[in-house]
């Protein structure tokens, strides 16, 4: 016959073990290829025509099955490969890659369990609480000592583990919520593109040295009572390398050229969390293109985020000079 | 009672926070050319790598040949590698130190030398597995468990401290939770897993046994102080002077606390004793044995890379230089020395994408970094020639794998979009192009020149929200590339021009 107090330890470290079999067979799962979906933005197809907004092509999910499965069953031919693909049998996504990155304090935690055991295992520890308990004369230190060590571990190192691969993203509006917030809600909205040529590019290179990826822009806004348009509201998204996420603003400028309001629609990376504050955002009020404090970077930035305020800024810088294109268009035409 | 420390008990004390310093300094320092041990000083001294990896590689492994003087002691004092030498030993006992007030439960006692047959047992076990080319000691060796857990453990902080790049490991924690709970083993009994699991405190155990260094007692009065002392239950009965020498560690503590001070360790010169005591036996049953050797040989098969379970992908990128893939499995230790040491973190270990038998073995993942050009640490710090001796000049003659090229995904041609990474950092001008909107857009690989380096995922990898356009297949593995060493000269020459 087995000890009783014998059965219990076994016991104890069977359930650890099956615990720490159970997060195994978890992270199996969340290893498994991953099914990408692609994030690219697709070249709009509409006509440069004024429309009411649809807010369509914006929100669609981008990804395409059909291409996916057709690549992923492809295969190599011959030496010189031209397109094949196959999801790589070892794959970080960038994002995964920096959240392990980025959890640098998990680094501490064995120390801390270490510790932990060390604390509640050391004799005066033991003599305080044997004194405490001593009404309760069927208390077992040692029973208890174990149980809580396995609980704690297995809760530890599921905390641990549970968000390995979660990107840090947080949405904070939609695009039609946040054009519409800025547009009034009961104003009607129409949309049209602002077209990248190649003289527009030369001039975003040359002003901003940033090269516009869209040969088209879309561009809400809104008209007064006497048809006239009086605010735009643009939609840009970049991705910031330094912290491989995306980010996504919606500028409000006014018919003058001016920004009325920034807002943040997406973030991809928590280092940036702290750019969505109210002061921060605020100061580049009617900023236009020949506020010289923005083009000299001379604005109050946040550390920490050092690089998402300058994609922040240049943001500004690249809405306010697709309003000036917008606006030599128009005259153009 | 006033404890007085022996000598020999100093000294132990002394070689174990040594061993256990220079052992976590190798880690920490491997791949670096001013250490002056070798990177794999700790598996030469273990002999049971040599027993199990030489018939599970087909290959006699010469690394292993200063394990022969470690036997040779053992053979002379005793199994002293376990309570001097082994890591996991050290660690074993500082976790029982700082728990030093947990009660220990001694009822363990009475049943330990059941538990005891166990490690000769998982010894068979792993023997039989290693006689059909397979071995599973990265389970069992307390050598490569300790690699993997203090690699995991303080090389981020190293990376941290030194400003390199981050130590980016998934699995690290399944490492430590793995030596995590070998010390909570230790609440059951001392040293539970050196007494009850230890495929190689089981060998030397064994060699133990023919030890003609003793302990002798002149005036115990049998208070059996030394008894309850023993952390390894050695001391059967000191009175009839009744040990099992098979399990003694030489820690020397029944010196310290042996009230009429009659303990006593020397050399016994008696060789017509042996063995020494009823007790100084491997108590192992025939049945047990067989059973063991069986469950062996039944793994092997289980595990096997074509069999039951799991079959490999054969598409997996291996480490430079690394054999075919059953080779390269059956020497693979998984003790991670080469992820650990990576610089980039492009080794990384595997999962189930290798199957059952390819557990923690290393695989190439460009996505998280790329095999740098001017490297060959992970070939200096593997211990059993998994991944072959090469230098900086002569690492690309094989290639590690071929790119392919996805234009669907390519940001020049899905978005017209200029980029041109993979140009840019290619160090052997593998991936043509054609110029188009003047634009460089890639247009094919060279399958000779690529050497599947992998730094064209890397940068892709970083310009794309989703999979790269670029992804290193495990094609060409262990081919000839056409890159001549002059390019990779020429290469590195203007590397050092730019960062001068």
């Amino acid at each position: 016959m087995i000890h009783k107090k014998l059965k219990t330890r076994i016991s104890l470290f069977v359930l650890f073990f099956i615990c720490t079999g159970l997060i195994f067979a978890f992270r199996i799962n969340a290893r498994e290829p991953e099914v990408y979906s692609a994030h690219h933005i697709k070249a709009a197809i509409a006509q440069p025509v004024e429309i009411e907004a649809d807010f369509e092509d914006e929100e669609a999910d981008l990804s395409d099955p059909a291409l996916d499965k057709k690549l992923a069953n492809a295969t190599h031919q011959g030496e010189l490969i031209h397109v094949a693909h196959f999801t790589p049998p070892v794959f970080f996504s960038e994002r995964a890659k920096r959240s392990i990155e980025k959890r640098f304090w998990i680094r501490f935690s064995p120390f801390g369990f270490i510790l932990f055991i060390a604390a509640i295992t050391t004799p005066q520890s033991r003599r305080k609480k044997q004194r405490a308990m001593s009404l309760k004369k069927s208390f077992n230190l040692g029973k208890t000592a174990i149980v809580i060590i396995g609980i704690v571990s297995i809760l530890s190192f599921l905390i641990a583990l549970w968000p390995t691969d979660i990107c840090h993203a947080l949405q904070y509006s939609s695009i039609k919520n946040a054009v519409t917030d800025y547009l009034g809600k009961e104003s009607k909205i129409y949309q049209t593109h602002i077209i990248i040529t190649p003289d527009s590019k030369a001039l975003f290179k040359k002003e901003l040295g940033w090269t516009p990826p869209k040969s088209r822009y879309k561009v809400y806004y809104t008209k007064s009572d006497g048809g006239q348009p009086y605010a735009y509201v643009y939609v840009l998204s970049d991705k910031l390398n330094a912290c491989g996420g995306l980010h996504k603003y919606c500028v409000k400028i006014s018919a003058e050229g001016k920004i009325e309001g920034i807002s943040i629609i997406e973030l991809t990376c928590d280092r940036s969390y702290c750019i969505n504050s109210k002061a921060f955002l605020a100061q580049f009020k009617r900023f236009d293109l020949t506020n010289a404090r923005v083009k000299a970077k001379n604005y109050d930035a946040i550390s920490g985020a050092t690089q998402s305020t300058d994609l922040t800024r240049d943001v500004v810088l690249r809405a306010l000079m697709l309003h000036r294109i917008l606006n030599e268009q128009k005259a153009g035409a | 009672m006033r404890r007085k420390t022996s000598m020999l008990s100093k000294t132990r004390f002394v070689s174990q926070v040594f061993f256990s310093l220079l052992f976590c300094a190798g880690i920490l320092m491997a791949g670096n050319d001013y250490w002056p041990l070798p990177e794999d000083f700790f598996f030469r001294l273990d002999p049971l790598l040599a027993v199990i990896c030489m018939p599970a590689a087909g290959t006699l492994l010469c690394n292993f040949l200063l394990s022969a003087s470690v036997v040779a002691l053992t053979v002379f004092a005793g199994r002293f590698f376990c309570g001097w030498i082994c890591p996991l030993g050290a660690c074993i006992d500082f976790f029982e130190w700082i728990t030093r007030g947990f009660k220990r439960p001694e009822i363990l006692n009475y049943r330990i030398k059941h538990f005891c047959t166990i490690k000769y047992g998982i010894l068979v076990f792993v023997l039989a597995a290693a006689g059909f080319s397979f071995q599973f000691l990265y389970f069992f060796d307390p050598i490569i468990i300790m690699t993997r857990f203090t690699g995991m453990l303080l090389l981020p902080f190293k990376k941290e401290i030194l400003h390199q790049s981050p130590f980016v490991v998934k699995h690290a924690f399944e490492f430590i939770v793995f030596v995590f709970f070998i010390l909570m083993l230790s609440f059951l009994a001392r040293r539970f897993w050196c007494r009850a699991l230890c495929p190689l405190g089981a060998l030397f155990g064994i060699l133990g046994t023919f030890s003609r260094f003793e302990f002798n007692q002149k005036k115990c009065n049998s208070c059996q102080v030394c008894q309850k002392i023993c952390k390894t239950g050695a001391i059967a009965d000191p009175l009839k002077n009744l040990e099992q020498t098979q399990e003694c560690i030489r820690c020397f503590d029944c010196l310290n606390v042996c009230p009429q001070n009659a303990r006593r360790f020397g050399y016994c010169s008696d060789f017509t004793r042996w063995p020494k005591s009823s007790q100084d036996t491997v108590n192992l049953s025939r049945r047990t044995f067989i059973g063991w050797g069986a469950s062996g040989m039944a793994a092997a098969v289980i595990f096997a890379p074509k069999a039951v379970a799991m079959p490999g992908k054969k598409y997996l990128l291996r480490p430079p230089h690394a054999p075919e893939e059953e080779a390269f499995l059956d020497l693979c230790l998984r003790c991670q020395a080469c992820v650990n040491v990576c610089p980039t973190n492009a080794l990384q270990p595997v999962f189930f994408q290798s199957g059952l038998y390819g557990l923690w073995t290393p695989a190439l993942a460009p996505s998280v970094g790329a095999c740098k050009i001017d490297c060959n640490a992970c070939a200096k710090v593997c211990p059993t020639g998994a991944i072959g001796k090469f230098t900086h000049l002569t690492k690309y003659h094989l290639k590690i794998g071929t790119a392919v090229l996805n234009k669907n995904r390519c940001l020049p041609w899905a978005e017209n979009k200029p980029c041109g990474k993979c140009l840019q950092h290619c160090p052997t001008g593998a991936i043509g192009f054609t110029r188009e909107d003047e634009m460089e857009k890639p247009e094919r690989i060279d399958f000779l020149l690529c050497v599947g380096c992998g730094i064209c995922q890397y940068v892709c990898n970083r310009q794309t929200l989703g999979p790269p356009a670029l992804i290193i297949t495990a094609k060409g593995r262990n081919q000839p590339s056409g890159v001549a060493p002059v390019t990779i000269k020429t290469f590195l020459e203007n590397k050092q021009k730019k960062i001068r």
